[in-house]
């Protein structure tokens, strides 16, 4: 491979307008952007900034007004909405602030979800949700809900269910936001072994500075634009 | 207390469920208002054709004028008797009628049993609320008729000018006449002896006999059964008329409450789950609100309150419902008698205040087992959820 | 884990919420399959009509007679195979409306050839004929009252004046579900013999059955025709259209019936709608987190619409398994005011059409809340807290 490698998310001229009532709100301008493949980037700003809409466009859940959106070499307004949540399970792992696991399944249930849309077999399915549990150490909690884990427990599941499919990028939303000190710990360790062993992109939104210290590089984002 | 706004408003703040269960209840309170306001109708369409002062006659043993017959002479005897009015040329006001049923073709190849009221002199003398609204009344030995108001056009010729044929015989329409809404208004009159002899009838099947007052009826009824020469049962007209409604209605009533009974289950269950999901999304609230000093009763009566709510608006909506049917005329065959009868729906205060009644019930119901678990939650555990 | 399975955990993260949805859903089905079956008891008659069977009346009304001479000479006609006459009675044994049964007097040589859905021990039908004032009975009636053979019934007729005594000879059964066994029937003769001069040889109306249905309508015309100009016309018709003239003239109240059972089909689906509502408002951040996952609306609809088919499903077998005790207790309650009924079946149509309507309201109930999850805002959804 030559470094004319494409990055793994390249933002360009990218702005995003929300319309509340008559009123046109900015809440991102023109961003530019490129997150090389293999990295892991967090970042940072206070509520409002448009970090959570900036993590959207990346992970193609919503649409600049204007600017391209280039994830892995793909311009994501190329894609249909269809198409989108095609690429979106093929690509992207999710990883949320309140972990977003569905709690009328068990944990190994939850992580085999997404596996679901792929054409895997049952066996094969197993096979996957076994070795990303491994991964995350939960492989003794597979059978339990998540209302019977703790956060922490309940975060790891969370990326379990992230890497199962095997994603280029991994999105995560404030991972810590809701977990205690050692937890925390836990999580970024995990996302840190992801990123070293696994070589995963990994973009990360957080408020706690602690957290975005095991980022290879932070972004700073204000009122919509980044510093 | 609990404010009654923090209940109005939690309930538009979840319309849709709100809504929908309002809706349900609504219904089943529909039904049943509806369906006691029919049955009332079917009394009040039959028994507004009863006079107070009136007697009828009918042979001892039978329930309708259809199956009855009796002697004229009878008829000449009872009309001399000191209670009977006197119309304004001195005749005494009573009248030997001959009663039919007559099958009528209507649209659609069906047939429509009519009654067919043979009259005499003084039959309409004896009938104060029959008020001609066209035309006018068949004259003696002729075949015309005239119709009550509701056969207009139920048949073909039923009209001012037209003509009916039955019995192998022609029979031209010559006026409408109304009743005070009462069984009259669903039959055809005509001249007694005419249609009495195209039914090879050669005398009455019953007689009408008006008093001078409503009081003198139960000593004229004793002297008619006392009389060892009449085998004849005398009865007030308006008794007469509210038996020939008893078992239609009574049918109405029974399928009716019971199908709104069984519908009331599925409306209280429906509130039921609308009241669950209305105190498990405010535990927090509801633990709030104890913990700043709300009893547990006060909670109860809170949530009690807000699914009585549900219970009244939808009585409210579904009375008004039935409210509008009032606009809607019913025709069907009166099991008893085999004659068509023509009703309408007939809303009382009485029914109206059951069917709010009703809906602030169910709506309670629903809402007791939920109201008991918001009371029972604890404050601590209702603060952390 | 598959869609289902995801499907049917969904359904059970409220079990209270589920069971009282099923339940409120069979108490609809139950009351829609009561309320058909009701309708039904009206058409009951039409139902068992044979179609080889034509009723001749009198065609000015079903009230006037028709002379008993005409029995000879229909029989004659070509294509009548047997013929009997019966005249409504009207009898009662007490002033109760809820004492009232069918009364009829018959012909008892020939009344079972045309009627051949009765049956009764040959020798109970011949001690019936041999007697002048003898009466049969239905089953029910005679369940109701207790009555035996060799019992003396006393009635009053709302027709005839008097007091008439007959004697019950016998029992008869119908020879299949459905078939009345409610009525009294004696020997005509018995009525005839007391009646005076002009009301003597008279009969209600006469049952004629053909060799070949498919001729029935020429035979009805030829026997039409043969007293059309006699003061006594005649109007002969099948026995279904005969009863069916009866139904019509109740259509008024059978159309309210009918409305009123469309009506429960709404209820159903304003609670299931409700609970379906529920489900996918409680479920706003699932959803989203499965669409972000790159799950189709169309995945999300399929769940929507499974929840909701399986609660229409569980309430429609529920409620036909309820059904027929609340139609029982519906008709103890009838009996008691009116006096027996006859016998009633809820048709296998009317059950599979109510299973139909429950699953039909449940996906029609998922369509809001359906089109609704489709429209949550998946970005917005997945940092909902709910």
């Amino acid at each position: 491979m030559d470094a004319a490698v494409p990055p793994m998310v390249r933002l360009q001229g990218v702005s995003k307008v929300y319309r509340r009532g008559s009123v046109e709100v900015p809440v991102l301008e023109s961003v530019d952007l490129s997150i090389a493949s293999g990295a892991f980037e967090a970042f940072m700003g206070p509520s409002g900034s448009g970090k959570s809409t900036l993590l959207n466009l990346i992970s193609g859940l919503d649409r600049p007004t204007t600017g391209v959106v280039e994830v892995a070499g793909r311009d994501l307004a190329q894609l249909s909405d269809a198409e989108l949540a095609d690429w979106r399970s093929a690509h992207v792992g999710f990883i949320f602030q309140l972990y977003n696991l569905l709690p009328v399944l068990t944990a190994a249930e939850n992580v085999e979800l997404p596996l679901l849309l792929t054409p895997l077999s049952r066996a094969e399915r197993r096979r996957h949700v076994a070795a990303a549990l491994e991964v995350v150490g939960l492989s003794h909690r597979r059978s339990h809900r998540p209302s019977e884990l703790s956060g922490g427990e309940q975060q790891r599941v969370a990326i379990a269910r992230a890497i199962v499919t095997d994603p280029d990028l991994i999105i995560a939303d404030e991972p810590t936001g809701d977990l205690d000190r050692k937890s925390a710990e836990q999580v970024l360790d995990l996302f840190e072994a992801l990123h070293h062993g696994l070589r995963k992109t990994l973009v990360m939104v957080t408020h706690d500075p602690n957290a975005a210290e095991h980022a290879e590089r932070i972004h700073h984002l204000e009122k919509g634009v980044l510093q | 207390m609990v404010p009654l706004y923090y209940n109005t408003r939690s309930l538009w703040g979840r319309r849709l469920s709100t809504g929908l269960t309002v809706m349900g209840l609504g219904l089943v309170v529909f039904v049943f208002a509806a369906v006691l306001m029919l049955a009332r109708g079917i009394e009040a369409a039959l028994s507004a054709g009863g006079d107070p002062s009136n007697v009828v006659l009918l042979r001892e043993g039978t329930d309708s004028e259809l199956g009855s017959f009796m002697e004229r002479d009878a008829l000449r005897v009872l009309s001399t008797a000191p209670e009977v009015a006197s119309s304004v040329e001195g005749e005494p006001l009573a009248a030997g009628e001959v009663v039919v049923l007559v099958a009528l073709p209507r649209d659609g190849g069906n047939v429509m049993n009519t009654t067919a009221r043979g009259i005499s002199a003084q039959s309409v003398a004896a009938r104060p609320t029959v008020r001609l609204v066209s035309g006018r009344m068949p004259r003696p030995g002729t075949n015309e008729v005239a119709l009550g108001a509701s056969l207009l056009g139920r048949t073909p010729g039923a009209t001012v000018g037209g003509a009916l044929r039955f019995a192998q015989q022609v029979w031209p329409v010559v006026g409408v006449f109304t009743a005070g809404g009462g069984a009259f208004e669903s039959e055809l009159w005509a001249d007694g002896r005419r249609l009495g002899s195209a039914f090879g009838r050669d005398g009455p099947s019953s007689a009408i006999v008006r008093l001078s007052s409503p009081t003198l009826v139960d000593t004229f009824i004793r002297r008619v059964e006392a009389d060892p020469r009449f085998t004849l049962k005398a009865q007030s007209e308006s008794n007469y008329w509210e038996e020939q409604a008893t078992a239609l209605a009574t049918f109405i009533r029974v399928l009716g409450l019971f199908v709104s009974f069984v519908f009331s289950m599925g409306a209280i269950l429906g509130a039921m789950i609308t009241m669950y999901a209305q105190v498990a999304s405010r535990i927090a609230e509801l633990g709030m609100l104890r913990a700043v000093g709300f009893r547990r009763r006060s909670v109860l009566a809170s949530v009690m309150i807000e699914s009585g709510l549900l219970g009244v608006t939808g009585g409210v909506l579904g009375a008004l419902a039935a409210l509008a049917m009032r606009w809607v005329d019913i025709r069907t065959l009166n099991f008893q008698t085999f004659a068509e009868v023509s009703f309408g729906f007939a809303p009382t205060p009485g029914i109206l205040l059951a069917a709010l009644l009703f809906g602030t019930g169910m709506g309670l119901l629903g809402g007791l087992l939920p109201a008991l678990r918001a009371a029972r939650l604890s404050i601590l555990d209702a603060l952390r959820a | 884990m598959n869609y289902a399975r995801l499907a049917w955990r969904d359904l059970r993260r409220n079990p209270l919420r589920l069971s009282l949805t099923v339940v409120a859903g069979a108490v609809g089905v139950m009351a829609f399959i009561f309320l058909r079956t009701v309708v039904d008891i009206f058409y009951s008659g039409a139902a068992v009509a044979q179609v080889d069977r034509l009723i001749v009346r009198n065609k000015v009304a079903l009230t006037q007679p028709l002379p008993l001479s005409y029995f000879p000479r229909i029989a004659a006609l070509p294509g009548v195979t047997a013929i009997t006459h019966q005249s409504w009675f009207g009898g009662t044994i007490s002033e109760s409306q809820r004492d009232f049964f069918a009364s009829l007097a018959i012909d008892p040589a020939s009344f079972l050839k045309v009627y051949s859905e009765y049956t009764l021990p040959p020798e109970q039908l011949s001690a019936f004929q041999a007697d002048p004032c003898g009466a049969l009975i239905g089953r029910k009636l005679a369940q109701r009252y207790g009555w035996k053979e060799g019992d003396r019934v006393t009635m009053k007729s709302q027709i005839y004046p008097g007091e008439w005594t007959f004697n019950i000879r016998g029992i008869y059964d119908g020879t299949r579900p459905g078939v009345d066994t409610t009525a009294l029937v004696f020997g005509y003769r018995c009525l005839n013999e007391r009646l005076p001069e002009n009301w003597k040889d008279q009969v209600g109306l006469y049952s004629v059955r053909v060799d070949d249905p498919a001729r029935s309508a020429q035979v009805a015309a030829a026997i039409d025709g043969m007293f059309a100009n006699s003061p006594y016309a005649t109007l002969t018709e099948s026995e279904r259209a005969f009863q069916l003239g009866f139904v019509a003239m109740s259509s008024a109240i059978l159309t309210a019936v009918k409305l009123v059972s469309n009506v429960i089909l709404a209820i159903i689906l304003l609670v299931i709608g409700n609970t379906i509502a529920m489900g996918v408002r409680e479920r706003t951040r699932d959803i989203a987190t499965l669409r972000a996952m790159g799950f189709r609306p169309f995945h999300v609809v399929m769940f929507v619409l499974v929840e909701s088919a399986a609660i229409g499903v569980a309430a429609g077998v529920l409620g036909m398994f309820a059904a027929p005790p609340l139609l029982k207790g519906f008709m103890r309650v009838v009996e008691s005011q009116f006096g027996p009924m006859a016998e009633t079946v809820t048709r296998p149509q009317t059950l599979a059409l109510a299973a139909l309507a429950a699953v039909g309201m449940s996906l029609l109930a998922a369509v809001g809340p359906a089109v609704r999850s489709l429209r949550l805002p998946v970005a917005e959804g997945l940092r909902k807290v709910t």
